[in-house]
């Protein structure tokens, strides 16, 4: 009777040290995806006033006891356990005392020995826009299957799902844009029989069929102008193929590419023959802040695959008039890959003009799968370029998006397990200067460890979009295609 | 490519997942030496209780004598060249694992076969070195290879290792094939499973 009594109380002592979680944790340390003694790693990183908790979760699986104290002014809560997990409202009471300063905080590890890190959580008083658009999506290769595009609260676990396969019949759809942040100015694609370009525009929604004779293909990446009349796209002939080294995985072509601009109030299409020369290859099209200039990529055109790491792009940019949609002829470099030996990507410029965000890679225009694919940040003042050694890490830096206020960005990065992209959040300051990246939050502190979808082109919007997926689902049975001439 | 394929194998599964894909992604990995990849796979079979056994074992530190060989066994096999392939092109990936080591015979009968399921006499002799591996189903092709070409002769039929058995059955095909002026009526009981008969008479379904 007594020795079932004493089993009993290791039970509950082994139960309350450790949250009953009888999950095994390894491998974690050295050469593996949870290199830090805690996931996400949480240590030092730079937050929003107004994000959702940050739950995470201490690796080591040989943890015996953890105490965690977090204090700010003059608060202070403790957590006994391995899984931090937060009260929304505990969190929201410590972020609060903290915005503008930091939240200190004392972990206490038993592992054989007792160790104890004390590390910081600096919340900042920017916050963050609340709304994150992504897709989720299988890091397949050229196939897909259930595809969703989310609308994920940041400042709650809440989410909902903005477009479906449930109610397209599994279509294609390619990722969820916004101009500039707007909840109320946004597209994305739905693919194959039935489907468009979806615009949202002050609450409407319409299905765009973007292509008229002259193009080499439907429009692909782009982006809808400031003043949401007319949008910048490129035309594609995009051609998968698989590197035969080992961890290379995929890479993507182009064998052709232009740009051209659509007139949304007019359903007009309209290309210009400095940005659709056969000679050279145009993508990644966008506005700048004030629209009155494109962005884009161009690289003189080279047989691919065969030459596709000697195909690096420039950034370059052309005129815009918002009057007409007419581009300029003059398309001036903005920096040049022959001189820096990279190729650019994904041009994003922020909403108040100062700054220019894009990828660089070895070379091509799939940098997702690019280990050495790194974030840029273009200063738009003074032309300086900014290395962001503080955001990037060993795995595709890329797919990025700016907040409303220019005072944050958010990347889709493979760092960890290098196959599934996550969405980073770092913050910029007047000076230029960035702040260590922190993971999406998550209300279950070991979501990523079972997920095997890849966030795809996370997107930030300062309202929600106002559709969901079944209404998406009733524009592509119901609304048939504008047709664009 | 074996990492592609066990991808889209769980991406069409029901669940989009299976220890089996699982189990395939983390070995994979481990083979290219991609431990960060495998460690997510390896943790996510290490709790489900049928694969924790297996996980174990593949634990980066506890590999077992056996299993150390077996992925230096395979490694051997791994590409040692870079190129960017399409999709569908078969014989290139497979030329690209028999550059980076021709011993590999699963990629060279692999080749082999294409070369003969897509009727590329040419390429087949190309790739085809006696030496390293042997079929009926080669002798076979060589033969009509060596009859289009005008080279019947003894020093070919030694050097393709042709036996006499399959040149006597040879030369019975095409007496009946042209007795009966190629129509294949009376070849296929005892021609059906030749490459002869393939060769002449299969049509490419192209639906």
């Amino acid at each position: 009777m007594r020795n079932s009594k004493v089993i009993s109380f290791c039970v509950l002592v082994i139960f309350l040290v450790t949250g009953c979680d009888s999950r095994d944790l390894r491998p974690a340390g050295g050469h593996t995806d949870r290199t830090s003694f805690m996931f996400p790693d949480y240590q030092g990183v730079t937050v929003p006033c107004n994000i959702a908790p940050l739950n995470f979760y201490y690796t080591d699986p040989d943890l015996t006891r953890a105490v965690t104290v977090f204090s700010s002014g003059g608060e202070s809560v403790t957590f006994r356990g391995r899984e931090v997990v937060w009260k929304e409202k505990v969190w929201k009471r410590l972020v609060a005392s903290a915005s503008g300063s930091e939240i200190e905080v004392v972990s206490t590890l038993k592992s054989g020995t007792v160790e104890e890190k004390r590390w910081k959580i600096h919340v900042s008083d920017d916050p963050i826009d609340p709304y994150l658009t992504y897709r989720l999506i299988e890091p397949g290769f050229e196939v897909w299957d259930d595809i969703e595009i989310v609308e994920r609260h940041l400042e709650s676990f809440e989410s909902k799902v903005i477009s479906d396969w449930r109610h397209t019949a599994n279509k294609c759809m390619n990722c969820h844009i916004h101009s500039q942040a707007r909840g109320d100015l946004s597209m994305f694609y739905l693919r194959g029989e039935g489907g468009g370009a979806i615009l949202n525009r002050n609450g409407t929604l319409r299905k765009l069929s973007l292509r008229d004779s002259s193009m080499i293909s439907p429009t692909v990446y782009g982006e809808i102008h400031p003043a949401g009349r007319f949008g910048v796209f490129s035309t594609n002939i995009i051609i998968p193929g698989m590197h035969s080294f080992a961890n290379r995985r995929m890479e993507v072509f182009d064998t052709a590419s232009d740009l051209c601009v659509a007139d949304f109030d007019n359903n007009e299409m309209m290309s210009f023959p400095a940005t659709a020369r056969d000679d050279v290859f145009e993508t990644f099209p966008v506005f700048s802040a004030d629209g009155k200039w494109v962005y884009y990529c161009a690289a003189p055109a080279r047989p691919v695959p065969a030459e596709i790491n000697q195909l690096m792009y420039s950034l370059v940019r052309v005129p815009f008039d918002a009057a007409t949609g007419n581009l300029g002829t003059q398309v001036d470099t903005v920096w040049s890959a022959s001189a820096h030996g990279l190729s650019v990507c994904h041009p994003k410029a922020s909403p108040d003009g100062r700054w220019l965000l894009f990828t660089v890679a070895d070379y091509g225009t799939f940098p997702i799968n690019h280990r050495e694919c790194d974030l840029r940040m273009l200063d738009l003042k003074t032309g300086n370029i900014f290395t962001l050694d503080e955001v990037n890490a060993d795995g595709s830096d890329t797919y990025h998006s700016w907040s409303s206020t220019s005072k944050w960005f958010v990347f889709a990065s493979k760092r960890g397990d290098g196959m599934f992209g996550k969405p980073w959040f770092s913050h910029v300051s007047e000076d230029g200067s960035v702040t260590k990246p922190f993971l999406l939050p998550q209300e279950d502190p070991h979501f990523y460890d079972n997920m095997l979808r890849s966030f795809n082109v996370p997107d930030l919007g300062s309202s929600s979009v106002g559709f969901d997926a079944e209404e998406i689902g009733r524009v592509w049975r119901e609304v048939p295609a504008e047709v664009f001439n | 490519m074996a990492e592609r394929d066990a991808m889209l194998g769980m991406l069409f599964s029901p669940e989009h997942k299976g220890s089996r894909y699982l189990r395939r992604l983390a070995e994979t990995n481990l083979v290219t030496g991609d431990f960060e990849a495998a460690s997510k796979y390896l943790r996510m079979l290490l709790n489900s209780p049928s694969d924790r056994k297996w996980a174990e074992e593949r634990l980066p530190g506890s590999w077992s004598p056996e299993f150390r060989s077996f992925v230096e066994n395979k490694r051997k096999y791994l590409p040692r060249m870079d190129l960017v392939h399409g999709m569908d092109q078969n014989q290139l990936i497979l030329r690209v694992l028999l550059n980076s080591n021709p011993s590999n015979k699963m990629a060279l009968d692999y080749l082999l076969c294409y070369d003969l399921l897509t009727k590329d006499l040419d390429a087949f002799v190309a790739d085809y070195d006696p030496s390293l591996t042997a079929s009926h189903l080669y002798e076979e092709a060589i033969l009509i290879f060596l009859a289009s070409k005008g080279g019947m002769n003894q020093e070919n039929f030694i050097h393709y290792n042709i036996s006499p058995a399959t040149l006597e059955k040879f030369n019975r095909f095409v007496t009946i094939y042209k007795r009966d002026n190629g129509s294949g009526r009376n070849l296929t009981d005892e021609f059906g499973k030749t490459y002869w008969y393939y060769f002449y008479y299969a049509v490419k379904n192209e639906k």
